[in-house]
């Protein structure tokens, strides 16, 4: 039996900072719900208010007809029904799938479990639902989008009709995002109620039967899917005018020495002054072997490593950082950010005088960047607030910040992910500091699972498929099918092309 | 009229862990007291008065302080790079042993026990910080290496390498260091003219270098480069290592710099107090100064308050022992123990809050 979800003049504040005001919100039994909004517009916070987690100052959560706004906390959500999945997964990697689901919820007997039963009755909830998963794996083994569908599957063993996802594809690739959506039609059809929260616009128009579009805190619209648009959403969301991620026309890279190259017995990348290049491929196909590459150049077998002219095969950490290079890591929370630090000591990670000795006074707050916390948009722009207090996508502002504000000319940029988790104004800023960058003669890398991105932004795009580059595409236009065929299989054709 | 009762509000919410934590400590405290049946009011009168009552009684309080203070910058020090250094015990024995030895070198060099000129006795002073400092750095670093370059946990070879350092002093001071003269386990004792005099009661003038030292290097661990590759290293080190920080060459710096601080302490017993290193001098300064370090939490202020407070306790135990008839030496820790317990639990409160 399926109900609605409300929230009704929702007030939430932390300590000075207003998360929510007078918010509203209906979610219709049986519907897929789209919350979209900004990083910082308050998504996270209603969502926490309707599964328990935040209480509210003022205002009432009501499910179907009971108000159950006072004493409502997560547990009492998972009684009635409700389920949430978190942006960032809650399993414990060095258990096997079974386990995770059950967690919590062990069939036992007399204190025993009894694993046939429940390996039973995940059976059949697999079977019912399509979501296949091995259940004897370890989790920490499966590839993201396998987890992502753990966490939904766990949600479901509680026997929840209500979920609640947390930017569910924020960490998917474009085909484990496809099997997602579909994975959530299937759920709707089934007669559960989804509300999502994403700013992926266009996964909202594909499965979304209602939007509702949050900023500075409230709702300010609720559309039906079908009666709205990606650049009416985006207005509303952004409150003006934006230009989605679109291909803007792109010098041509002059032959010169490359500013970036490195050879392998894998794969073999050059990069031009002002040219970037772009890499696509399904996670976990050798992508991150760059960024090992470069915190440690040594440990890599690698013919050629250049950076800016320089061999770096002998290189430390330390020397490589003091090359005019900004490094964009894929995790900002295993080695992006200090997140126990503030923004201003954030901003300082990295810097010249982080490896070398002989710069001794620290000093305090500088003007410029205090002015970089605002030009990059990070909010709220306190330089003395710890990096833990910001949403993700103003903690990824903050890493774009310090490694693509103070770059020089002629410098390289090794980017991964640089928008994940980054709302759609943001997106459009980043994007034209990468091609201003890149106008300025530097030499580019992204590494994105967003296919859109690359083929907006990239002169070339290489495909990684298992530790190597399977395919060159080269712009500026390309045909998305041919690079989710080359991602998925390795694809056809020309191979391994390399160009000095 | 709205603002007064914010402001108490937020006084209140700001200072009722401190508050409660103060009061539970006391409830608890006296309960014990007068469960083995001494007056709680009594006990505390003495407590109270033989910490802070009168020069002589705070000028030992001000005695304990300085090894406290030493040992916890020590730690401070460590804790700030993510180290638990649970062997500044350890390190302060090395300390007092190397400072010993630079005294036998001093003498030999110069043939004679007394009467080096006051410019050349400084000298020799400053020779000694370096010795007790470069031992308990030394120490450390063993420590230090063995977590950077083999991947053995701090607190597993701190720990272990304490009892190491007392069988080395032991050892040093019943064999090539003994004191033929009498029948306990002592050195030599050290050039007259190298001895350092009381300033104050039992107070030494090396309270003031201990003072400074914690000032200095708390300062350079939240206002210089070098601290900020300690915290950030401390604090996260796979951003450390990607922000090109050294992270091994930090670690060790950051143990060298906490096992030479808590050897400091070793000096200021030899130099400072028993002009000798006798065995078992330290009432486990190392773990005082762990407890101070872990509660202060890297501020200044917290360091030289908990410093006094753990050092009134500790004067104040050996006192309950001879004035109350029920109180033996152990029950006086179970009331430290008590403090600690309640300070804890402020400092939980006050972390929710």
């Amino acid at each position: 039996m399926s109900f609605d979800g409300r929230l009704r003049s929702i007030n939430k504040s932390f300590g000075l900072v207003k998360a929510n005001e007078d918010l509203n919100l209906h979610v219709r039994a049986g519907t897929i719900h789209a919350l979209v909004g900004e990083n910082g517009a308050g998504k996270s916070t209603a969502m926490k208010i309707l599964f328990g987690m935040v209480k509210p100052d003022s205002g009432q959560v009501i499910y179907g007809q009971t108000d159950v706004t006072s004493a409502w906390n997560p547990h009492k959500a998972a009684e009635h029904g409700i389920g949430m999945v978190h942006q960032h997964f809650m399993l414990a990697l060095t258990e096997k799938v079974h386990d995770n689901l059950v967690l919590g919820f062990e069939t036992t007997k007399l204190g025993f479990r009894q694993r046939k039963k429940e390996r039973k009755a995940l059976e059949e909830l697999i079977e019912t639902t399509g979501l296949k998963v091995p259940l004897d794996a370890r989790v920490e083994d499966l590839p993201v989008g396998l987890q992502s569908r753990c966490e939904i599957l766990k949600v479901l063993y509680r026997k929840a009709r209500f979920l609640i996802l947390d930017e569910p594809t924020a960490v998917l690739t474009p085909q484990e995002t496809e099997d997602f959506l579909k994975t959530l039609h299937l759920l709707k059809s089934r007669g559960n109620t989804l509300l999502i929260v994403t700013h992926k616009l266009k996964e909202v128009m594909k499965i979304a039967d209602d939007i509702t579009v949050m900023r500075a805190g409230t709702t300010v619209a609720t559309r039906k899917a079908k009666d709205t648009d990606v650049e009416e959403l985006s207005e509303l969301m952004v409150g003006r005018k934006v230009c989605l991620p679109r291909t803007i026309s792109k010098k041509n890279s002059a032959t010169e020495r490359p500013l970036f190259e490195l050879k392998t017995s894998a794969f073999h990348i050059a990069i031009q002054p002002g040219e970037i290049v772009g890499i696509g491929g399904v996670e976990g196909n050798g992508q991150d072997s760059i960024l090992e590459a470069l915190l440690d150049p040594r440990k890599l077998e690698a013919e050629r490593f250049t950076i800016l002219k320089e061999n770096v095969l002998q290189y430390k950490t330390a020397q490589i950082r003091r090359l005019p290079l900004g490094i964009v890591p894929p995790d900002r929370h295993e080695n992006g950010l200090n997140l126990s630090m503030s923004l201003t000591e954030n901003l300082r990670l990295g810097r010249e005088q982080c490896g070398r000795a002989g710069h001794a006074y620290f000093g305090s707050i500088t003007a410029s960047e205090t002015s970089l916390l605002q030009e990059f948009d990070v909010k709220p722009p306190r330089p003395s607030l710890a990096a833990s207090a910001l949403s993700g996508g103003n903690q990824q502002k903050l890493v774009l910040a310090r490694e693509l504000g103070q770059l020089p000319n002629q410098s390289v940029l090794i980017a991964y992910h640089p928008t994940r988790g980054v709302d759609v104004g943001s997106i459009e800023f980043i994007h034209e500091k990468i091609l201003a960058a890149a106008a300025r003669d530097s030499a580019i890398l992204l590494i994105s699972s967003e296919l859109d991105e690359l083929m907006a932004l990239s002169h070339r795009i290489a495909v990684f498929y298992r530790g190597t580059i399977a395919r060159w595409f080269h712009g500026p236009h390309y045909d998305e099918k041919d690079i989710g065929l080359a991602m998925l299989t390795g694809g056809l054709g020309e191979k391994k092309e390399a160009r000095l | 009229m709205n603002l007064s009762t914010i402001d108490l509000r937020e006084a209140l919410l700001k200072y009722w862990p401190a508050l409660f934590a103060g009061l539970l400590t006391l409830a608890l405290a006296s309960g014990a007291v007068w469960a083995v049946g001494e007056s709680p009011l009594a006990v505390l009168l003495i407590l109270f008065n033989s910490a802070f009552g009168g020069v002589e009684n705070f000028s030992y309080t001000l005695f304990y302080a300085t090894f406290i203070l030493l040992t916890a910058t020590a730690v401070t020090v460590a804790l700030e790079a993510g180290l638990y250094n649970i062997g500044a015990e350890g390190q302060l024995y090395i300390g007092a042993l190397f400072a010993v030895l630079w005294n036998q070198a001093v003498a030999a060099l110069f043939q004679q026990q007394a009467g080096l000129s006051p410019a050349l006795s400084v000298l020799c002073l400053v020779g000694g910080t370096g010795a007790a400092f470069i031992g308990g750095a030394f120490f450390a670093a063993l420590a230090g290496y063995l977590k950077t370059y083999r991947q053995t946990h701090e607190v597993l070879s701190t720990i272990m390498l304490n009892f190491i350092a007392y069988a080395i002093v032991n050892w040093a001071i019943l064999n090539p260091l003994k004191n033929v003269e009498t029948q306990n386990s002592e050195t030599v004792w050290i050039i007259e003219s190298l001895r350092i005099e009381k300033i104050w009661g039992q107070a030494s003038p090396f309270l003031f270098v201990a003072l400074i030292i914690a000032v200095i290097v708390l300062g350079a661990i939240t206002r210089s480069w070098w601290g900020f590759r300690v915290r950030a290293t401390g604090q996260s080190e796979p951003a450390a290592k990607l922000a090109g920080i050294g992270v091994k060459k930090t670690l060790l710096s950051a143990m060298a710099l906490s096992g030479g601080i808590a050897g400091l302490a070793g000096f200021n017993e030899v130099y400072c107090n028993s002009y000798r290193l006798i065995d078992g001098f330290s009432p486990s300064y190392g773990f005082t100064g762990l407890t101070v370090a872990l509660l202060a939490r890297g501020k200044i202020t917290g360091l030289i308050a908990g410093a006094l407070l753990f050092a009134g306790l500790q004067k104040g135990a050996l006192d309950l022992d001879l004035e109350t008839e029920y109180i033996t030496r152990d029950l006086s820790v179970v009331i430290q123990a008590l403090v600690l317990v309640g300070l804890c639990i402020g400092q939980s409160l006050k972390r929710r809050a």
